[in-house]
């Protein structure tokens, strides 16, 4: 031991493997204490890469959106009570700093956009209501007259609205009971985003959105497999034929295929369709159009994309993890 | 390993302080060696983290060259702390407590401390210079060291980790690159203690 405050530290009994709450734990008490979400955005990246690990422990401790809200309103109050210049506004500099707070925020809200409906309750539960209203007033400030114009336009202004409006719509979507808000007295730019998120997604779009999304998560296909690629640290084998849906061994292939309840016999040529003609456009957002053309020219009907969109829907709800469904994924689509 | 326009030796992007990047990681790497119980002061840390911060090498140049660096900021980052521990931390980390006795035969150590008890003020004030929020920050003006370690810190990080792929980490299909697997961005395991 080199220095003389050694002694000032914990005990070694502290140290035990505690899980990933402790990742997620120690990053909320640095941003607490340094009073800036700077460590916080950290979450987003290991959320990202992690996934499924982390996922529960999410769920279970309820110190990340409790801090999102915290720190929001305390962003919301300090701009608004911060002295304003000759022209009603507030300095740049106090405009950005509250703008790139709130983006760091954003990594964990925008790390939870795509959770199925009950878990975004369950990591909101208690705060559901708050959180909603941090959200109505972060946008509010954002378009009153005190932001400064040359910040208004900027491409941080206009991330942190779309993340905002978006997160309110999830929590509006998933709890309208909780967050309990007559519609005409809800921030214009979220009641917009409830609308885009109710409003119906053409077959084409939303089963490449349902496809794209199967083949970025990190699951086992199979009915009750709790393994994700992230926990067994293993090379995941997609299917040969849709090339769509991985599983975690052989064994899972062969049980999710003659499932009785989702067999994937049923669907997987259809898939292949599919992705044979546009399985190219599936990566980038940009190509949304050409996977819709692709379609069109190769004859494929909406009644097919609809049942592609339909089962994935059905499997994505029946994933697991350690008794977690894992990810629901995507748009509503038309029925 | 493929370089960025970065790796171009800029001379207006290095601090020259007198110690050289892979000095500042290895003095880095063995301070926070023990996460809960760092072995030299703080203000040497952050100094160190300008020179690696200001240096042409990217994050992940120097991450992935040395992977237990990675490893030991998100351990130090991750760390099980009560807001109670890191103010005991920064009440003794703040200023350099570490005796000459310490240093000597600990590398770079004796080099760092006398640089930065030499040239403390500079070094700290171009820390607190680069507070995008020095306005509004914890202290106002004050020079706050345990914020420029963990700022320093957690963007480094950041910078780092951007453009990893997850399906490439959890295959751990690229050993060079650092996060290796998930485990390395959770080293408190991966079971919920739920």
């Amino acid at each position: 031991m080199v220095c003389s405050h050694v002694d000032k530290w914990l005990l070694k009994s502290d140290r035990l493997s505690i899980g990933p709450e402790t990742t997620l734990e120690s990053l909320v008490t640095w941003s607490r204490f340094t009073r800036s979400a700077h460590v916080f955005a950290l979450f987003g990246f290991i959320l990202h890469i992690c996934g499924p690990l982390v996922i529960p422990a999410i769920v279970a401790s309820k110190s990340a959106p409790k801090y999102v809200v915290d720190h929001g309103l305390q962003m919301c109050s300090d701009i608004s009570k911060a002295s304003l210049n000759h022209n009603g506004q507030v300095e740049d500099s106090i405009a950005e700093h509250f703008l790139k707070e709130l983006e760091d925020l954003g990594s964990f809200i925008h790390s939870i956009h795509s959770l199925p409906k009950h878990l975004i309750g369950d990591i909101h539960s208690g705060v559901a209501k708050t959180a909603f209203n941090f959200a109505t007033r972060a946008l509010s400030i954002i378009g009153s007259p005190i932001m400064p114009q040359s910040k208004l336009g900027g491409r941080a202004a206009m991330h942190v609205t779309r993340m905002l409006s978006n997160y309110a719509s999830v929590l509006y979507s998933a709890m309208p009971d909780l967050v309990a808000v007559p519609r005409a007295s809800i921030h214009p730019a979220i009641r917009s985003a409830i609308d885009h998120r109710a409003t119906p997604c053409p077959p084409a779009e939303s089963t490449r959105e349902f496809m794209q999304h199967a083949r970025s998560i990190q699951f086992c296909f199979a009915p009750g497999c709790p393994e994700s690629a992230q926990s067994s640290g293993r090379v995941y084998m997609r299917c040969s034929g849709c090339h769509v849906v991985a599983y975690h061994s052989k064994e899972c292939q062969k049980r999710a295929w003659t499932d009785s309840k989702l067999p994937h016999r049923d669907i997987c040529k259809k898939m292949k369709q599919v992705y044979d003609v546009g399985g190219n456009y599936l990566r980038r957002k940009e190509d949304q159009e050409k996977f819709i053309r692709e379609m069109k020219r190769a004859k494929i009907s909406d009644s097919m994309l609809m049942e592609i969109s339909v089962w994935l829907s059905t499997a994505f709800s029946k994933l697991q993890w350690k008794g977690l469904p894992a990810t629901a994924g995507g748009h509503e689509c038309s029925s | 390993m493929k370089s960025s326009f970065r790796d171009q030796f800029d001379p207006g992007h290095a601090v020259d302080m007198g110690i050289t990047v892979d000095e500042a990681v290895s003095f880095i790497v063995e301070a926070l060696e023990d996460p809960l119980n760092p072995r030299w002061c703080g203000p040497c840390v952050a100094a160190c983290m300008v020179v690696i911060m200001f240096d042409h090498n990217t994050a992940e140049t120097l991450i992935n060259r040395n992977h237990i660096f990675g490893s030991t900021i998100v351990a130090f980052l991750t760390a099980k702390r009560s807001i109670a521990d890191i103010e005991t931390l920064e009440a003794n980390w703040s200023i350099c407590k570490c005796s000459r006795d310490h240093t000597i035969g600990h590398g770079g150590a004796v080099a760092v401390h006398n640089i930065v008890t030499g040239t403390m003020e500079p070094i700290l004030a171009m820390l607190s210079a680069d507070h995008r929020n020095r306005a509004v920050g914890r202290f106002g003006d004050r020079v706050d060291v345990i914020w420029s370690v963990v700022d320093h810190l957690a963007r480094f990080l950041a910078d780092a980790i951007t453009k990893v792929k997850p399906f490439s980490v959890a295959k751990g299909r690229h050993p060079e690159i650092w996060p290796t697997s998930p485990k390395d961005l959770i080293p408190y395991g991966v079971q919920s203690r739920r």
